[in-house]
């Protein structure tokens, strides 16, 4: 088959299909169908329209099934072969998504959702470059690059980031496929197109300072890219200067800081008991603000006093002192004698500087985890929620919206307990608030539905669990022919992208991210860059 | 002698519009089934040689057993010299095509050719002119499935001359196999038969 | 009503009933007269036919009666020439007056070279002078139609023979070949004019014997005609003479008022010649040669006189004429023997040659109507107008 249109790869004219289960392209005689990726965006040329959609399926046809025992017949292949490519052909099977032109050759406004098909023998063509950047947009002050689409490594597709940010967002993937780079990546976007505001649990310590890929190659972290702009802190100092990058601020939590809250949402992890969680939230009212500290002070004879006061039995409040113990040995908790780091982290956010906090050696306690997560995400919001009530009362301005980037959610966001966490609110209500999620998990699958169904935009690297891949596209459109396309990602760099922000379901190769060459495509348009960190910084690469 | 001359197969004695029956000049000098042939030389007709037969030139005289006593065939042909002169080898031929303004057109031609016009056998760059293009054979194809009490022998005869034409020009095979397959895409036993018997 | 059969078939068994015992009868009088050519001296007989008044036409005999000859060997490398001929006679009903002699003429070559020439060549005749022969002697012209036609049909088979062999380059051996009789007797029986006669006998006859002849000196040539299944009597003739109580024999004086089957001679008066030897020859042999005694022969045929042997070609009987050229030099008599043996076992009981060429001198009905159709639209074409009659026309012509 003849191109039609030398910048275009023709693939083959649409013979059959149906809006609900896509339509069926058979290949030109010219293409090779193992040149194909499922995935793959094409354009197809209809006759007063223009759709964009992906490959979803490929098969082998034939017109004449008996022609199959020709084989026993013919002497030799190139016989065999011959008869058999007059009835053999492949078909592709094509979801149109949207509509990008009006016709062939005139734009639209922007992509449409397809509502109709394009007629029998339209002709498909691999999408272009052109085509991808009108359906995806172009980098831009809201725009970030993501990566390059299958088959097309000259095309940019690019993820509106306003949008984006509007609702909970989740990158998921098994680990060791990429998802820490297309967090890097998202949120090195954020902070250089000044989207939004960033918080980052970082619980493995790979976002603020120096992380490391696959192969062990360090990779810059936020504070490296944007110096300024970003502020880690780090519950565990010691860590922060075993590793000779000081962070800018310790953290710790004073007694009085934890709350009955805090407590239940850690009821999953602790395992405790109905009784226990219930009697937390008399603690504060019997011993006071520090009630933690006092709590955990207490001798064997006090609880059996307490219990009796509380009218709890003896048994539970023995429970719960003996779950809660473990928190006595964390050294980021402290007596009250301590500044209130956590308004510091919340003075920073509103001067519109990206938090990251190190967890340094505590990455391995998803206890600690969870109750700093929990506590720090609870005070900011509800800062959040009182600027905002009170912005809109004034019609002033409202704050900045606020991304809290979190790991291992599977742990804490799960059917039994995510009812009990801030996260499982602040998913629900959305942007409500300003305050949305940037989930980062291997195991979506555990997550509680109601919260995955709230997600806006997913990113998912390669799958190998099938209630993962279930989970994430329960609900979604198309959802079939994703799942072909998201089963047969590959392990590295490659992530199906769908949802709220991008109008077509896409596959990325992921951009690259880790040569002084892909930092400074970040740097280019910060608007504060501080010189001299960054020249030091190039030193220390290049050195 | 003169080319024409030498390139002679015969003459015309029966011709109507499907093909024509020639003579030949000599006892048993037909043509093969299957052999494309040229009947003219301005507006040539091209056809296909289709059926071949010797008989008593006199219709109502038949040939009886001889050779009781002889040896061989040749012996009895040789003490019977005059058989020879009372046989008639004719050869039916198929239209396939005429040339017109260099160009060949495949079908049957307008007019059928007259009687006594020469039958000609083709030149290489005549057969290869007229193999060009392979439209000619779903015209066979009827042509050689309506023949009685030939199964299919006319088809595969010719197609069997065609490869001998080339026979180690792979393109030319997968074309006709091509062409084949495509007009036989119904009838596979028939598509079978042929690729067995062409051994392709 | 037509022919009806069952009548048809009891008066057949009647006749057949009749025949049968004459043929009996026949055998019987064979036999005897077998008998009689072993016991008789030519000389004898010779002498009593020379001294007699008879009417029979007897054979001359110039050796013994009862010499028989077995299969002489044939050469390896022969020719048979054989010509034969067919008519269109004059129709008072067709358009033109004309008549059609189609002659077929074949060569066979055997041997090292063995090849066939097969041919026809039609001759019409449409002229004055081409349809009847003028009598020198009066006003009158006669007609070549009927039995004259015949006669000139038979006179220009010989001639184109005759022509054939004078023309034929070649010196291995030949048979020339007739079919039916070379003693032209009909020339001498239709009451033609003397001139006419005359004509016929040095223009054609003659002049094709000699040519013949001239041919035979120079390389081994032999003429014959073939008669198959012969009605002739001129050996039972003779044996009627050599029974004959009476000497000298005057059948008028002393038989003249017997009737038929009562005569002393008539104990072979049932059986023909082909009878005697077809009892007497085994299979491929010849008889003795016997010379004719017809008219015409002694009144024209002045050194080409017909001599005659019998054959049993396996099949049948048969009469084999020969001029006396042949009949005095037994190699050509041995070539004829052996050749005409030969070509009977080839044409599978009758001389292939002979056969082919009257295969291509037939005319058909077919031929001929189609002839004359053609001469019909030759004729309209040409806006001739077309006589014969209208009743004629009407059966014949279709007009479209």
């Amino acid at each position: 088959m003849i191109n039609q249109d030398n910048s275009r790869v023709f693939l083959g004219h649409v013979i059959n299909g149906s809006l609900e289960q896509g339509l069926l392209v058979k290949i030109g005689s010219g293409t090779n169908i193992e040149d194909i990726q499922v995935g793959t965006p094409v354009t197809i040329d209809g006759q007063s329209k223009r759709f964009f959609g992906y490959i979803t399926d490929m098969r082998l046809e034939w017109a004449n099934q008996e022609l199959q025992d020709i084989t026993t017949v013919a002497q030799t292949p190139e016989v065999t072969r011959t008869i058999v490519e007059t009835s053999a052909f492949s078909v592709i099977k094509v979801r149109p998504v949207v509509i990008i032109a009006g016709d062939a050759a005139s734009l639209l406004d922007g992509p449409e959702i397809a509502k109709t098909i394009p007629p029998h023998l339209s002709m498909v063509y691999q999408a272009s470059a052109e085509d991808v950047s009108y359906v995806f947009g172009n980098e831009d002050d809201r725009h970030i690059w993501i990566g390059s689409p299958l088959a097309l490594e000259s095309a940019q597709v690019c993820l509106n980031l306003e949008q984006f940010v509007k609702r909970s967002n989740g990158i998921f993937g098994k680990s060791g496929t990429g998802k820490s780079f297309l967090t890097r990546i998202l949120l090195a976007g954020i902070v250089q197109k000044d989207i939004a505001v960033n918080l980052v649990f970082d619980m493995h310590n790979e976002y603020g300072w120096q992380g490391s890929s696959e192969q062990g190659h360090p990779v810059k972290g936020l504070k490296q890219l944007f110096n300024s702009q970003v502020a880690v802190f780090s519950l565990d100092p010691e860590f922060s200067r075993m590793r000779k990058k000081a962070p800018d601020f310790d953290l710790t939590i004073r007694h009085q800081d934890i709350e009955p809250e805090d407590i239940e949402s850690l009821a999953g992890i602790l395992n405790l008991t109905e009784n226990a969680r219930q009697a937390s939230y008399k603690l504060p009212r019997e011993l006071g603000s520090s009630w933690f500290h006092e709590f955990l002070k207490m001798s064997g004879e006090d609880i059996k006093d307490l219990s009796a006061r509380l009218s709890e039995h003896e048994s539970t409040m023995l429970s719960l002192k003996r779950r809660l113990d473990q928190f006595n040995r964390l050294a980021f908790i402290v007596d009250d004698a301590q500044g209130d780091s956590i308004q510091h982290i919340i003075r920073t956010l509103e001067q519109g500087i990206h938090v990251v906090l190190e967890f340094g050696r505590y990455e391995e306690n998803l206890a600690a985890y969870i109750l700093v997560a929990n506590l720090l995400t609870r005070r900011i919001r509800r800062q959040y929620v009182t600027q905002t009530e009170q912005a809109m009362a004034t019609n002033s301005e409202t704050p900045k919206p606020l991304v809290i980037t979190i790991e291992e959610a599977h742990k804490f966001l799960t059917t039994s307990v995510s009812q009990y966490t801030i996260f499982s609110t602040i998913a629900r209500e959305m942007r409500k608030y300003g305050v949305t999620l940037l989930i980062v998990d291997q195991r979506p699958g555990v997550i509680e539905e109601e919260v995955l169904s709230q997600i806006g935009t997913k990113l998912t690297c390669q799958l190998d669990n099938e209630r993962d891949v279930d989970a994430l596209l329960t609900g979604t459109s198309g959802g079939r022919e994703l799942k072909q396309v998201l089963s047969r990602l590959e392990s590295k760099q490659q992530a199906l992208i769908f949802g709220h922000s991008v109008p077509v379901p896409v596959v990325v190769r992921t951009r690259e991210y880790g040569s002084p060459e892909s930092y400074k495509l970040f740097q280019n348009s910060i608007v504060n860059p501080t010189t001299l960190d960054l020249e030091l910084d190039s030193k220390d690469l290049f050195s | 002698m003169n080319m024409s001359i030498q390139n002679r197969l015969g003459e015309i004695v029966e011709s109507n519009s499907n093909g024509f029956v020639a003579q030949c000049y000599d006892l048993y000098q037909a043509p093969v089934i299957g052999t494309l042939v040229r009947v003219g030389t301005d507006n040539p007709t091209f056809g296909i040689v289709s059926y071949v037969s010797t008989e008593g030139l006199n219709s109502d005289r038949k040939a009886i057993a001889r050779g009781k006593d002889e040896t061989s065939i040749t012996e009895l042909y040789a003490n019977n010299p005059q058989i020879a002169q009372l046989l008639v080898t004719s050869f039916e031929v198929v239209s396939m095509g005429y040339l017109k303004d260099n160009h060949i057109s495949y079908g049957l031609p307008a007019r059928p050719p007259e009687i006594h016009a020469f039958v000609f056998s083709c030149s290489q760059s005549e057969l290869d002119h007229f193999f060009t293009e392979l439209d000619f054979l779903s015209l066979l194809a009827a042509r050689s499935i309506s023949a009685v009490g030939q199964a299919d022998e006319l088809l595969i005869s010719t197609l069997r001359f065609m490869l001998d034409l080339y026979p180690a020009h792979v393109t030319f095979t997968q074309k006709l196999v091509k062409e084949l397959a495509q007009l036989f895409h119904s009838d596979l036993n028939r598509l079978k038969l042929i690729i067995r018997r062409l051994k392709l | 009503m037509s022919l009806d059969l069952v009548q048809a078939l009891a008066k057949l068994q009647e006749k057949t009933a009749h025949i049968m015992n004459r043929h009996s009868e026949g055998s019987v009088q064979a036999i005897k007269a077998i008998k009689l050519l072993s016991s008789l001296s030519h000389e004898e007989i010779m002498q009593k036919a020379q001294s007699g008044k008879f009417t029979w036409m007897a054979a001359e005999i110039h050796t013994s009666l009862a010499g028989k000859y077995t299969k002489p060997a044939k050469p390896n490398n022969y020719k048979v020439m054989a010509v034969d001929g067919s008519q269109i006679d004059v129709s008072r009903h067709a358009p033109l007056m004309y008549h059609l002699i189609n002659i077929g003429k074949v060569i066979l070559t055997y041997g090292e070279s063995s090849s066939a020439v097969l041919e026809s060549k039609p001759e019409i005749a449409v002229s004055e002078n081409e349809l009847y022969i003028e009598d020198q002697d009066s006003t009158r012209s006669v007609p070549i139609e009927g039995a004259v036609l015949g006669i000139k049909r038979s006179l220009r088979e010989l001639e184109t023979l005759s022509e054939t062999i004078a023309t034929d380059v070649d010196e291995i051996p030949t048979l020339a070949l007739l079919d039916g009789t070379l003693i032209f007797w009909t020339i001498t029986a239709n009451s033609l004019p003397t001139s006419v006669t005359d004509y016929l006998i040095n223009t054609y006859l003659i002049p094709s014997l000699d040519r013949i002849k001239e041919k035979s000196i120079k390389s081994p040539t032999s003429l014959a005609s073939y008669i198959s299944s012969p009605k002739s009597t001129d050996v039972v003739n003779t044996l009627r003479l050599a029974i004959c109580p009476y000497s000298p024999i005057n059948c008028d004086r002393h038989c003249g008022t017997l009737n038929a089957g009562t005569r002393p001679c008539d104990s072979v008066n049932s059986i023909t010649d082909q009878d005697i030897f077809s009892i007497f020859l085994g299979t491929g042999q010849r008889s003795e040669i016997f010379f004719s005694t017809s008219q015409v022969i002694q009144k024209y045929y002045l050194g080409h006189e017909i001599g005659f042997f019998y054959l049993n070609t396996g099949k049948e009987i048969a009469r084999i004429e020969i001029p006396i050229w042949v009949a005095s030099d037994h190699a050509l008599v041995d070539l004829t023997h052996s050749l005409i043996l030969d070509q009977v076992d080839k044409g599978l009981g009758y001389p292939i040659s002979l056969a082919e060429a009257h295969e291509q001198a037939v005319v058909t009905p077919q031929n001929r109507n189609a002839f004359n159709a053609i001469i019909e639209t030759m004729l309209t074409n040409q806006d001739v107008s077309i006589g014969g009659s209208q009743k004629s026309s009407s059966k014949q012509v279709r007009w479209i």
